[in-house]
């Protein structure tokens, strides 16, 4: 039988647990509503795929008059969807794979070795950073017909590696300067190389900054509009973010066409994002306990 | 790592990849670029290349709307960096734990980063669109009706909407870095400042603050290059309108490639912004620097 | 390190591998072959690819149209295979410009005629069609008068386009709105701030304009422009006699301040765009706008509301009693225009041609009046049962019209000059700058552009 005192003392106990999840309530609601003021603008534009494009000046706040599931049909047919969804997936992946591998490799020789022209080549690479597309346009097209590349896709991969190393060799660099350097000396004691220490150190411990660095890498080129419409020649090579060019006329747009598209557009890059950021998680938390 | 007699030879194989094509499709086009911002020319393949030496230079430098660019490029950065900075740090706080639906409140946040910038573009001038647009109407409801200003079509108050919009964009990026740097602090000194005594507030200011400092650099960094190249965002938003309010360096170079015709303006407007980003750059880099030695 | 170390070699295997796999796939393989042929073609029908830039995108009124001449000219000629390369008119714009820098135009794209694209010709990159114009006469005659001449440049002797777009501007009304206020749409400027007056006490806006959109200014100046100056006097723009301070090209500007001021526009107009002032029509919040000939299609099309075209009615921009010599001058014109690229030989240059009669002959206008509910510069013998009302109407009161001219700014050579025409255009339109001081600013970026 129990006694009173820790009948007494089960009951605080459990009034504690309680309070504290309450005193926490706030705090939750609180995050919940900051997070839905925040993605507010992109609840509207799904609520906007579902009007007509008459209705979308008319009735601004509300729901749809009525529920038009076929604007996502149509959406799927004018901006071609199913079919340029396989070139943006082909570009933007080996993208993502190359331009990750390569900065990598590079961050890790900058990063963990000691060398004045290292540093150098380092501040080389950050130079990239501050130039303006728009600025080397024509100059990347005289070169792209002189290579007679125009009607394949390498040459606007290659494009993207080239603007997209010098941001993630900055990141990594500084990711990578701050990893610790006991298991390096374990590989080297061991007898290992470079590449060795590479893929048995390096590259485990960076996979948070490889996930986020791969999220950010597949974003850029997935909305990329410019290089995609003066890099890709054939029409049924074009990217998804092409597709949506489809939806503008002379001097009007169909705008609920386009709020379907750009949510049918959308839906892959919140997969990559969740499934990547799975692996940030995890590659976090690996980190953090290690250290 | 100094132990390992690594060659120069295999170094090289590992910064080879990266080099070759940052060097070929990236510094061989720039290089040919700030040629060009000597010369001028019409745009046409075979015609001819004038040389006008500073010319180019002279003229941006004489002219009203460049100057109006670069403030309000310096605005936006000042903007970005305040809202951004400080937001960005306290969201990475807030979501640095391991509640359940965290991660769906991080994507959230992280969801306006997901978007290009045409959708952008289309969804907040339909929020902002006037007399009942979403915003304008809101407003209106809650009586503050008076409040409302042509939010993107006014010279005043253009530039400022602007900002905001682009914080809303940036914020998740620099929330995401941040929470990178927060959660590489091992768990063993904050408990040992806990067991010193550290309330809550002494133990962000002191040990949290001084431990990110490296991702600090990056987000500061990043938003100094990111805010001088601003483009799509402000090309789809206003062009750099009305009346040149929200006009920027890139949206200048821009049109003097595009609209005007004039490459060897647009390509001397780049080598102004290169100079400028890499001399911020290099301030910001030793700003931050110099804090690790004073800290 | 003095084993072999395979794992280095792997890296450097994998990143050839890598840009093999970038060099080799990437494409795709449709079956598309493409030949340029030099001109010493004896084969008739050898295979030849067409790139064609177009702005006729599926949400273009024309694009459905457009899409179904080319499909039928593919099956007529089966050798020849037609890249499209169709984006809206910025990105096009863009795009062009890219590839005349880098000597890489299409065979077959659309230009606007104006004075900048006179460069196209200047620099030889488009060819003069006045002899394949003269050889078929079914098809110079097709075109409606005057047409063919806004493809000639100043300076140059031959017509080097095909129009297919054609224009003319004036006001849309909605009748019943008209109707409840008690006005009769006006004939002159007096008559319209009257029956802007009356619309306002009954309580209805007046006019709708995107004011937020440059070239709805610039529109409205030119049509201003033209009724007070009749449209030989843009010539004078380009010959820089007349300069922007002048006070012929100053009163447009202070016209467009009198509407303004008239309270013609609801008070968001500054920051409505195009979409927006079609909608406030549409949505019967506003009783007429200026606009062009394109308006019908969207008051009649798709997306309106239904049965709303029926109310809609036209009547031609008012004019100035003091200037009525001018009252039929129109701004109105040739716009999308069919260019050939001189790069293009042989056989391919024969079906560019064969191509680009094809789009602007009587057959094509039919069809693409007919689903765009628009006009064009073929004449067409339409079925007004297709076409609707309201396209018969507009083509009737241009009848009326004695002198068509197209954007001030086609007139304006400089670049620089024209893109600032537009903004300052916009500016008075807001009331952000005097008339005098645009003019002003105008007239220093002439300057500084010679």
């Amino acid at each position: 039988m129990m006694s009173t005192i820790t009948r007494y003392n089960r009951a605080a106990v459990l009034s504690d647990r309680t309070r504290k999840k309450w005193r926490k309530a706030p705090f939750y609601i609180g995050t919940s509503l900051l997070a839905i003021a925040f993605i507010y603008p992109l609840i509207y534009t799904l609520l906007t795929s579902f009007k007509t494009n008459n209705e979308i000046f008319s009735n601004y706040f509300g729901l749809p008059e009525s529920w038009r599931f076929e604007n996502y049909a149509h959406a799927w047919v004018k901006g071609k969807i199913g079919a340029y969804f396989m070139n943006s997936v082909y570009i933007c992946t080996i993208y993502v794979v190359l331009v990750l591998l390569f900065s990598s490799m590079a961050s890790f020789v900058l990063a963990r070795l000691r060398g004045k022209w290292l540093t150098a080549v380092f501040y080389f690479f950050v130079a990239g950073m501050m130039i303006p597309v728009h600025a080397i346009l024509i100059p990347l097209a005289q070169t792209s017909m002189s290579l007679g590349l125009s009607d394949q896709y390498s040459f606007l991969i290659g494009i993207y590696i080239a603007s997209g190393v010098p941001y993630m060799i900055f990141i990594m660099y500084g990711f990578m300067k701050g990893l610790p350097r006991e298991l390096e000396e374990a590989v080297i004691i061991d007898g290992g190389g470079l590449w060795t220490i590479y893929r048995k150190v390096l590259l485990p411990l960076s996979r948070p900054v490889l996930a986020t660095m791969g999220i950010l890498g597949f974003l850029s080129t997935w909305n990329d509009l410019i290089l995609a419409l003066l890099f890709i020649k054939k029409s049924d090579m074009w990217t998804l973010s092409l597709g949506l060019l489809n939806f503008s006329g002379f001097y009007t747009t169909d705008y609920v066409g386009l709020c379907a598209a750009i949510v049918l557009v959308n839906i892959p890059t919140i997969i990559v994002y969740i499934s990547l950021q799975e692996y940030v998680e995890k590659g976090l938390t690996a980190g953090a306990v290690k250290g | 790592m100094e132990r390992l007699n690594a060659r120069y030879g295999q170094i090289l194989l590992y910064l080879l990849p990266a080099l070759l094509f940052y060097t070929a499709l990236l510094v061989y086009p720039v290089i040919k670029s700030f040629y060009l911002a000597a010369f001028k020319w019409n745009g046409f393949a075979g015609s001819a290349m004038t040389f006008v030496g500073f010319d180019n230079f002279r003229f941006i430098f004489e002219d009203a709307i460049f100057w109006k660019s670069l403030q309000n490029v310096m605005m936006i950065m000042a903007g970005s960096i305040l809202i951004q900075i400080p937001a960005g740090l306290f969201l990475a706080l807030l979501l640095n734990g391991k509640w359940r639906g965290i991660r769906v409140v991080k994507a959230a946040f992280f969801m306006p980063v997901i978007m290009s910038a045409t959708s952008i573009a289309l969804l907040w001038k339909f929020i902002l669109y006037p007399g009942d647009g979403l915003l304008d109407g809101f407003l209106t409801r809650l009586g503050m009706g008076d409040v409302i200003q042509a939010w993107l079509a006014d010279p005043d108050i253009a530039l400022f909407t602007v900002i905001l919009i682009c914080c809303w964009q940036g914020i998740g990026v620099v929330m995401i870095i941040f929470l990178s740097g927060l959660v590489a602090i091992p768990d063993a000194i904050k408990e040992a400042a806990r067991i010193d005594g550290a309330n809550r507030r002494q133990l962000l200011w002191y040990v949290t603050l001084p431990l990110i400092r490296e991702v600090t650099a990056i987000n500061v960094i990043l938003l100094v290059i990111g805010t001088l190249k601003i483009f799509d965002n402000i090309y789809v938003l206003t062009n750099g309108g009305p009346l040149n309010a929200t006009e920027v360096l890139g949206t200048y170079l821009y049109s003097e490639a595009f609209s005007n015709n004039r490459f060897g303006m647009a390509s001397a407007t780049a080598v102004v912004m290169f100079v400028i980003g890499f001399v911020l750059t290099l301030i910001a880099n030793r700003a931050m620097k110099r804090e690790a030695y004073e800290g | 390190m003095k084993k072999v170390d395979w794992g280095k070699s792997k890296v450097i295997v994998a990143v050839l591998l890598a840009m093999l796999a970038l060099t080799a796939c990437g494409s795709n393989n449709e079956g598309t072959v493409s030949t340029t042929s030099p001109a010493t073609s004896e084969a008739p029908k050898e295979k030849v690819t067409l790139r064609v830039a177009t702005a006729y995108t599926p949400d273009h009124p024309f694009g459905p149209a457009i899409d179904q001449i080319l499909t039928e000219f593919t099956a007529q000629h089966p050798e020849v295979t037609i890249e499209k390369e169709f984006l809206p008119v910025a990105d096009l714009d863009k795009k062009l410009t890219v590839d005349r820098a880098t000597d890489n135009l299409p065979e077959v794209f659309v230009i606007f005629p104006g004075a900048s694209t006179a460069d196209y010709a200047k620099e030889n990159k488009i060819i003069d069609l006045t002899e394949y114009l003269n050889s078929d006469t079914d098809w110079k005659d097709g075109f409606i008068s005057g047409a063919l001449d806004s493809l000639r440049f100043d300076g140059l002797t031959g017509i080097y386009g095909a129009p297919l777009g054609a224009y003319s501007t004036g006001f849309y009304y909605n009748k019943e709105l008209f109707q409840t206020a008690g006005v009769e749409p006006p004939k002159t400027w007096d008559e319209l701030l009257a029956v802007i007056d009356k619309l306002k006490a009954a309580n209805v806006t007046p006019m709708a304009i995107g004011a937020s959109e440059s070239w709805r200014a610039e529109h409205l100046y030119t049509a201003l422009f033209y009724k007070w100056n009749g449209t030989e006097k843009a010539k004078q723009i380009l010959s820089r006699e007349l300069p922007y301070s002048s006070p012929e090209a100053i009163e447009p500007f202070k016209r467009m301040v009198q509407l303004v001021d008239a309270g013609a526009f609801d008070k968001k107009y500054v920051a409505l765009n195009y979409a927006g002032e079609v909608a406030d029509f549409n949505n019967e919040k506003a009783a007429m706008r200026f606009s062009g000939s394109w308006a019908v299609g969207e008051s009649t099309g798709p997306n309106s509301p239904e049965g709303f075209g029926d109310k809609v009615g036209f009547f031609p921009f008012p004019y100035f009693t003091e200037k009525e010599e001018h009252k039929d001058s129109w701004m109105g014109g040739v716009s999308d225009s069919f260019a050939i690229s001189t790069k293009a030989q042989g056989h391919q240059k024969d079906m560019a041609i064969e191509l680009v009669k094809t789009l602007t002959s009587p057959a094509s206008s039919k069809i693409i009046i007919e689903s765009a509910h628009d006009l064009t510069a073929v004449k067409a013998e339409v079925d007004p049962e297709r076409s609707g009302k309201l396209i018969a109407e507009v083509s009737k009161a241009m009848g009326t019209g004695k002198e068509f001219a197209g954007d001030v700014s086609a007139f304006e050579p400089a670049k620089a000059v024209n893109s600032k025409l537009y903004d300052l255009t916009q500016a008075v339109l807001v009331k952000g700058v005097t008339p005098e001081a645009a003019v002003k600013q105008l007239d220093a970026e002439v300057a500084k552009s010679q």
